[in-house]
């Protein structure tokens, strides 16, 4: 084999190693950013029904009292109403959902006040709390088309329990 | 001169190559390794949330067939979403098991009327 053709093989393996190369770092790219792009979703969709569930149940059970927290609606729209009594005054915390936003609304029991003064919260789609038993609320959520739920127990009013 | 130029180049070349196969190789297995963790990471987080539903589902009711009818099952071990949520009765408490693939992810305890 003459020098002519030993450095034509040469320069051809080098190009074959480097396009190798080009098509290993390619494929480490693509895979790394699947793999976030997919860690991202999971994380989003985790983090939103999560938060929706652990968000209404902690409101619910931080204001457990006889008869305080139970399923009520604010003009037409379902909500998890929390009583509460400050100085002699009585207070309401209002949690729906409205314009794909969960929502909390808190305010004194007869102020008027309508569900776009709520407070936006977390992206939802739709809240439906429902008086399950006397004394247990199940709370379902959905978030981007996927459902999440939860139940919360609650004290109920006299003579439920 | 020419050839010696061209081997060199070759040599080089296949140094690199291996060097990027190692870097790449490594990088393959932080990704695959994320992945995994955020799986257990997520499962555990559902297996928390589901036994926690459960849990207050019995507080209320103190009755294991009526949770599992609630959490949607048919009176026996339910499947939620891949986790398998199982009872079993411990005097006045509920023992309530989460698991998935037969690997316990947690467990939770409820008695009735006892915030868990």
């Amino acid at each position: 084999m003459n020098n002519k053709a030993m450095s034509f093989f040469g320069r051809a393996a080098c190009l074959m190693l480097a396009t190798l190369m080009g098509v290993m770092l390619m494929r480490t790219v693509t895979a790394g950013a699947s793999a976030y792009h997919a860690s991202r979703r999971a994380l989003d969709t985790s983090y939103s029904s999560r938060t929706l569930v652990d968000y209404a149940t902690a409101k619910a059970l931080g204001g457990n009292e006889r008869g305080r927290v139970y399923v009520g609606d604010i003009d037409g729209l379902p909500c998890l109403t929390i009583e509460e009594e400050y100085e002699g005054e009585l207070y309401i915390t209002q949690i729906y959902c409205q314009d794909g936003m969960l929502k909390e609304l808190f305010a004194l029991a007869d102020s008027g006040m309508g569900p776009s003064e709520g407070m936006d919260i977390v992206p939802c789609r739709a809240f439906e709390p429902v008086q399950a038993a006397p004394n247990l609320i199940y709370l379902a959520f959905d978030v981007d088309g996927e459902d999440s739920f939860g139940y919360v127990s609650v004290i109920g009013r006299e003579g439920e329990r | 001169m020419k050839r010696g130029g061209s081997n060199i180049l070759l040599i080089e070349a296949i140094i690199m190559t291996a060097v990027l196969s190692a870097a790449l190789s490594i990088c393959l297995t932080v990704f695959t390794s994320a992945s995994s963790m955020r799986r257990e990471a997520d499962e555990l987080s559902r297996a928390s949330s589901l036994a926690f539903s459960a849990a207050q589902c019995y507080v209320a009711t103190g009755d294991e067939a009526a949770v599992s009818t609630m959490m949607g099952g048919d009176g026996g071990d339910i499947c939620i979403d891949g986790v398998v949520l199982s009872f079993e009765r411990d005097g006045s408490e509920l023992i309530i098991t989460a698991s998935k693939d037969g690997r316990v992810i947690m467990t939770q305890r409820a008695v009735q009327g006892v915030k868990p």
